[in-house]
C-alpha cells in the first residue's frame, strides 16, 4: 500500500479553491465555472429543439386526457385540449417553457422579495413593495379567488402546469438567468399569479399627483389652480360620444379643502418622486360592419407598456370545449388579456383613474395610537420578514390604519422620504379577481356574455372595447371607482376628516359605457371616459390627444378594412401639434426672425404634425413648444416642489384667447412679455438648439427594448424609431405598443398582430427577439388561428403531446 | 522520450474521452470531471507513465470545453457566448477561450494532483510538472 505524498496537498486544495471560486458569483461576475461549462451552462439555453420538434411527447403529468400543442413558424402554440382543467394546465406548462425565469422574476419583484435574488441593493426596494401592500393584497385576493370555483380551478390548474415543467428542469435546461444570477427555481403557486396580477395593477394604478396638486392649489389658490389645473378642458373626446355635444360645458369648480393649509402641509415643499409612469395608456377602437368594407366588424388595441425582453406578452391560442380563443396573456397568469374568438374581439387600455390616496396622520412618538377624526385609535401593525441571500432575514414592522398601511414611518424613510407618517389608501389593496373576467370573455359568444364577462372587474380600471360578429360594438369604462365630491381625491387628505369620507362606489351599471353609438364605431385611448354631465364626479391622469385623432380619423372613413386600421395604428400624428402649429405661427412676428430662420419656419409650416422617421420638423416643433412651456410656466418651475406644469391644450389655449396673461411674462426679466414674444424667443432658441444636434427624427427618437436585468448584452437599445408618446403610434425610448393587433370578425376571423419581442424568454433562443425589428418597421404578421386540432398539422413547425 | 510521447499520447485521448462523457451526465456538477481525471492521474503513477501532468491535463480540458462551446454555439446557431462576452466587454471567442481556459486549468491541475498524490519520489512528483 502506498502512502498519500503529502505534496499533493497544495494542488489538491488549490484545485478545490477554483473550484469553490468558479461556482459562485464573486465581485458581481456570474459563477464562471457553471455558466461557461459547455455541456450544462450557457450555451445550453441556445438548444431550440423541443420548439423544432415534430414529435415531442410528454408523458405523466397527470392530465385526464391527451393535450396537442401546435406551434406554428411564429413559435406560438396553438393548444387543444379536451378539457378546461387540461387545458389551463398546458397553458402553464408551455407558458413555463416559454417564459419560466420571467414570470418567476416578477413574482418575486410584486412581492418584494428580490434581496433573496441579488445580494445587494434591494432590502429598500422590498421593504416598500411590501409596505405599499403589494403582498398583502395579493394575499387577499387569492383568498377571495379560493371562494370562486371556477376562478380557483383555472389558477389551480395552471399552478401545476408550471410546476410541471419546473419539476422536468435540471441545471442545463433551465433558463439562462438562473444560471447568471445563481439562483434555484422555486415551486410555482397561485399567490405568485395573483402576484402578477397585482403587478399589472400596480403599474397602470400607481400614479397620483397627490402631494404636487396640494403643494400647487397652496400655492397658487383655488382661482388660478381651478384655471391651470381643471379636471378637463375643451379639448377631450370623450368614449361615451352620444355625449360630444356637452364637451364644452365647464369643468367643475374645485375648492380648496378646509383643512389644506400651511400648519397643515408644512413639510409640502418637496415632492416625492414617483417611480410611475402616468403615460402607460393604450388606445383600442372598434367600428361596426356598417363602416368597414367587409361589413364584418373590425377591432385594433394596442397596449401601451414598458417594451421588454422577454416582453411583457405571450402570444397563443386556448381551445377546449366551449373554449377557442386566441391572443396574448402576461406570462405567469392564465387566460388571455387581449384577443378573439369566432364570435367576438377585445382589447384593453388603461382607464387611468385616481384610485390611489394618501392621509395625513397624527402619529404618537411610540406609534402605538394614530388620531382618526379626533380620536386616538390604536394603530396596529404586523411584521414582514424580508430574506436576504446570503445574510440576516430582516423583519420590518408595518403599521396598519383603517385608511391602508403606513408607508413611510421613522423607521423606513428612506425610500420615500417625504411620505413619512402618510397612510395609503388604493383600490389595488381591496380583494379582487381579475382573472374571472378573462377567463370568461374567452368563452363569450355575444355582448350579454361580454358584460356578465366585466361585471365584477375592479382594478386596475380598464375600458374594455368590445365587438361581436354580430356588429355589436361596446366600450365600457370599468373597475370600482369611489363616488367623490369635485376635486376629492385630487389632495392629500387629512386623517381627521375621515368623516367626510365615502366609501360607496360608482354603481356597476352607472359606470361609463357606450353600445352601438349612431357614430358606429367606439374608442378608447386613456381619455376621460364620460362626457361633463356625467352624475358622478371622477377624477384621473387622462390623456386626450390620441383619443381626438382616433375619433377624428375614425369618423373620416367609412369603407375601412385591415390595411386602413395598420395605418391608423402606425399614425404618427401628434394631434396637439396640429391644432397648436397654426396658433403659435399666427403669434410669431416673422419680421424679428433671422432668414435662415424663416427658412426653417416656412418648412415647419407646412408640417402635418408628423413623426415619421425621416421627418426633420418634428424635432424643431418640439424644441420650440417646449422652449415655450419653460419660458411660460418659468414661474412655476421656480417652486422646489414642482414637477408639474399646466396640461399643453391649458397652455395652447392661454395663447390663443388670452395672449397677454402674467404667466407670459418671464421671470427675470425687466420687460413684460407677451405670448408672441415668447414665441418668437422659444422658436430662435429652438433653431439654435435644433441645429446642435441631428435634424431627422429617427435619429433622436431611440426605442430601447431592455432585458428586465436592463443589462444592455441582453437588450436591443438604440432601434431609430417613428413615432411619439402623443401620436397613436405611441413609442417613446423605453414604452409603446407593446402589441399591436387588428382582428376582422367575420365567418372565420382575420387578424393580424405582433409584439415588440419574440415568443421564447430563452436569450440563447433565436425566438428571443426576432419580432424586435419588424415591430420596430411597423410590419404585422398574418395571425394563424384554428378552427380545429385537425388544422394544427398543416401549419406546425413543431408539435407536442402532453398527457 | 520516444516512451514520453508515447505515454502522453495514450493518456490524451482518455481524458479528453472522460472529460467529454462527464459532460453528458446532467446529474454531475458542472466539475464533474476532476474525479475521474484525478483518478487518471493516480493511474498514470501507478503504472510509471511518463506524462506531462499538468500540460496534457491543460490542453485536454482546454480542447473539451473551448472545442465544445464553439460547437454548441455553432450547431444551436445561437449568440450566447457574443451576449457574455458583451457583458464583460470582451468579444464572443475570448468567453469560448475562457471557458477552454477553465477547464484547462482544472483538469490541468486534477491531472497533476493525482499523479502526485501516491508518488513516493519527490523528484519525479515534480517532474511530472516539468515534463
Amino acid at each position: 500500500m502506498k502512502r498519500i505524498n503529502t505534496h499533493a496537498i497544495f494542488p489538491l486544495l488549490a484545485l478545490f479553491i477554483l473550484i469553490l471560486a468558479l461556482s459562485q458569483q464573486m465581485f458581481s461576475v456570474f459563477p464562471i465555472g457553471k455558466v461557461l461549462n459547455p455541456f450544462s451552462g450557457a450555451v445550453q439555453n441556445e438548444d431550440d429543439r423541443a420548439l423544432d420538434a415534430t414529435a415531442l411527447s410528454l408523458g405523466n403529468m397527470g392530465l385526464s386526457g391527451q393535450v396537442d400543442v401546435y406551434f406554428d413558424k411564429r413559435k406560438v402554440p396553438h393548444i387543444f385540449a379536451s378539457s378546461t382543467d387540461d387545458l389551463f394546465f398546458a397553458q402553464g406548462y408551455v407558458t413555463a417553457a416559454l417564459r419560466l425565469w420571467q414570470m418567476d422574476f416578477l413574482s418575486y419583484a410584486s412581492a418584494g422579495r428580490l434581496s433573496e435574488i441579488f445580494k445587494d441593493g434591494y432590502v429598500n426596494y422590498d421593504r416598500n413593495q411590501r409596505r405599499i401592500g403589494m403582498l398583502s393584497a395579493a394575499k387577499s385576493s387569492l383568498a377571495l379567488i379560493e371562494k370562486d370555483p371556477e376562478t380557483f380551478r383555472v389558477v389551480s390548474a395552471y399552478t401545476k402546469g408550471v410546476n410541471a415543467y419546473i419539476k422536468k428542469l435540471n441545471y442545463r435546461t433551465r433558463p439562462f438567468e438562473y444560471k447568471l444570477l445563481d439562483y434555484d427555481p422555486e415551486p410555482w403557486t397561485n399567490l405568485k399569479t395573483v402576484l402578477l396580477m397585482k403587478y399589472v395593477a400596480n403599474m397602470l394604478s400607481g400614479y397620483e399627483e397627490d402631494f404636487n396638486m396640494s403643494n400647487l392649489m397652496l400655492t397658487l389658490g383655488e382661482e388660478k389652480f381651478n384655471k391651470l389645473f381643471p379636471d378637463y378642458t375643451d379639448h377631450t373626446a370623450p368614449m361615451m360620444p352620444a355625449h360630444r355635444q356637452l364637451a364644452l360645458q365647464q369643468a367643475p369648480h374645485i375648492r380648496q379643502p378646509a383643512y389644506l393649509d400651511y400648519s397643515f402641509f408644512s413639510s409640502g415643499t418637496v415632492v416625492p418622486k414617483s417611480d410611475y409612469n402616468p403615460q402607460y395608456g393604450s388606445n383600442t377602437w372598434a367600428v361596426s360592419g356598417k363602416k368597414t368594407k367587409s361589413g364584418y366588424p373590425i377591432l385594433c388595441s394596442d397596449p401601451h407598456l414598458a417594451l421588454t425582453l422577454p416582453s411583457i406578452w405571450v402570444e397563443m391560442q386556448l381551445s377546449a370545449p366551449g373554449i377557442n380563443a386566441y391572443g396574448i396573456s402576461i406570462p405567469g397568469t392564465p387566460a388571455l388579456l387581449i384577443g378573439f374568438n369566432q364570435n367576438v374581439a377585445w382589447g384593453i387600455s388603461n382607464g387611468a383613474d385616481d384610485v390611489k390616496d394618501w392621509y395625513k396622520l397624527k402619529v404618537t412618538d411610540d406609534y402605538t395610537k394614530y388620531e382618526l377624526d379626533g380620536k386616538w385609535q390604536d394603530l396596529h401593525y404586523a411584521i414582514e420578514e424580508i430574506k436576504r441571500r446570503g445574510e440576516q432575514t430582516v423583519k420590518d414592522t408595518i403599521y396598519q390604519t383603517v385608511f391602508g398601511p403606513v408607508v413611510s414611518d421613522k423607521h423606513f424613510s428612506e425610500w420615500q422620504p417625504d411620505r413619512v407618517n402618510y397612510a395609503l389608501k388604493w383600490e389595488l389593496h381591496h380583494p379582487s379577481n381579475e382573472f374571472r373576467t378573462f377567463i370568461k370573455l374567452i368563452r363569450a359568444t355575444n355582448y350579454t356574455d361580454y358584460k356578465e364577462a366585466i361585471s365584477q372587474y375592479s382594478c386596475p380600471s380598464l375600458n374594455f372595447v368590445f365587438a361581436s360578429k354580430d356588429n355589436d360594438i361596446a366600450a365600457n369604462h370599468q373597475g370600482k371607482l369611489l363616488i367623490k365630491q369635485p376635486g376629492e381625491g385630487r389632495f392629500i387628505y387629512d386623517a381627521n376628516t375621515v368623516s367626510e369620507l365615502t366609501a360607496k362606489y360608482i354603481p356597476a351599471d352607472s359606470l361609463p359605457g357606450v353600445l352601438n353609438p349612431a357614430c358606429n364605431f367606439v374608442f378608447s385611448a386613456n381619455q376621460r371616459p364620460a362626457s361633463p354631465d356625467y352624475p358622478y364626479y371622477y377624477n384621473g391622469y387622462y390623456r386626450e390627444n390620441r383619443a381626438q385623432r382616433i375619433r377624428d380619423l375614425l369618423e373620416r372613413d367609412s369603407a375601412f378594412d385591415v390595411k386602413k386600421m395598420e395605418a391608423m395604428q402606425l399614425d404618427n400624428t401628434n394631434n396637439f401639434a396640429l391644432q397648436a402649429l397654426p396658433i403659435i405661427l399666427a403669434k410669431l412676428d416673422k419680421n424679428k426672425l433671422s432668414s435662415d430662420q424663416q427658412q426653417l419656419l416656412s418648412r415647419l409650416s407646412t408640417w402635418k404634425g408628423t413623426y415619421n422617421l425621416d421627418d426633420v420638423n418634428a424635432r424643431l416643433f418640439e424644441r420650440w413648444w417646449k422652449n415655450i412651456r419653460d419660458y411660460t410656466w418659468d414661474e412655476l418651475k421656480g417652486y422646489t416642489f414642482s414637477t408639474r406644469v399646466p396640461d399643453d391644450y391649458i397652455l395652447m389655449d392661454l395663447i390663443e384667447k388670452e395672449p397677454d396673461a402674467v404667466y407670459f411674462d418671464k421671470q427675470g426679466t425687466s420687460a413684460r412679455e407677451n405670448a408672441g414674444e415668447i414665441i418668437n424667443a422659444a422658436f430662435v432658441a429652438a433653431v439654435k438648439e435644433y441645429k446642435e444636434s441631428p435634424a431627422r427624427w429617427g435619429d433622436v427618437n431611440k426605442v430601447n427594448v431592455m432585458h428586465m436585468t436592463k443589462l444592455p448584452a441582453f437588450s436591443r437599445p438604440d432601434l431609430p424609431s417613428a413615432g411619439f408618446p402623443e401620436a397613436i403610434n405611441a413609442v417613446s425610448a423605453n414604452w409603446g405598443p407593446s402589441w399591436r393587433m387588428i382582428v376582422e370578425l367575420g365567418p372565420k376571423p382575420v387578424a393580424y398582430g405582433i409584439f415588440a419581442g419574440g415568443q421564447s424568454g430563452s436569450l440563447g433562443s433565436r425566438h428571443y427577439d426576432e419580432f424586435v425589428d419588424d415591430w420596430n418597421k411597423g410590419q404585422y404578421y398574418p395571425i394563424t388561428f384554428l378552427l380545429s386540432a385537425a388544422e394544427g398539422k398543416q401549419v406546425q413547425s413543431a408539435y407536442w403531446k402532453l398527457k | 522520450m520516444k516512451k514520453r510521447i508515447a505515454d502522453n499520447l495514450k493518456v490524451a485521448p482518455l481524458l479528453l474521452l472522460v472529460i467529454l462523457l462527464t459532460g453528458q451526465m446532467d446529474f454531475l456538477p458542472w466539475w464533474g470531471f476532476i474525479v475521474p481525471v484525478i483518478l487518471i492521474g493516480i493511474l498514470s503513477a501507478l503504472l510509471n507513465l511518463q506524462i506531462a501532468a499538468f500540460t496534457i491535463g491543460f490542453l485536454s480540458g482546454f480542447i473539451v470545453w473551448a472545442g465544445a462551446s464553439y460547437y454548441f454555439e455553432y450547431a444551436f446557431g445561437g449568440t450566447m457566448f457574443h451576449k457574455l462576452g458583451a457583458l464583460m466587454s470582451v468579444s464572443g471567442i475570448v468567453v469560448i477561450l475562457l471557458s477552454g481556459l477553465v477547464c484547462g486549468l482544472l483538469s490541468g491541475l486534477g491531472l497533476y494532483a493525482g499523479r502526485l498524490l501516491f508518488s513516493q519520489n519527490r523528484f519525479r512528483s515534480s517532474a511530472a510538472w516539468e515534463d
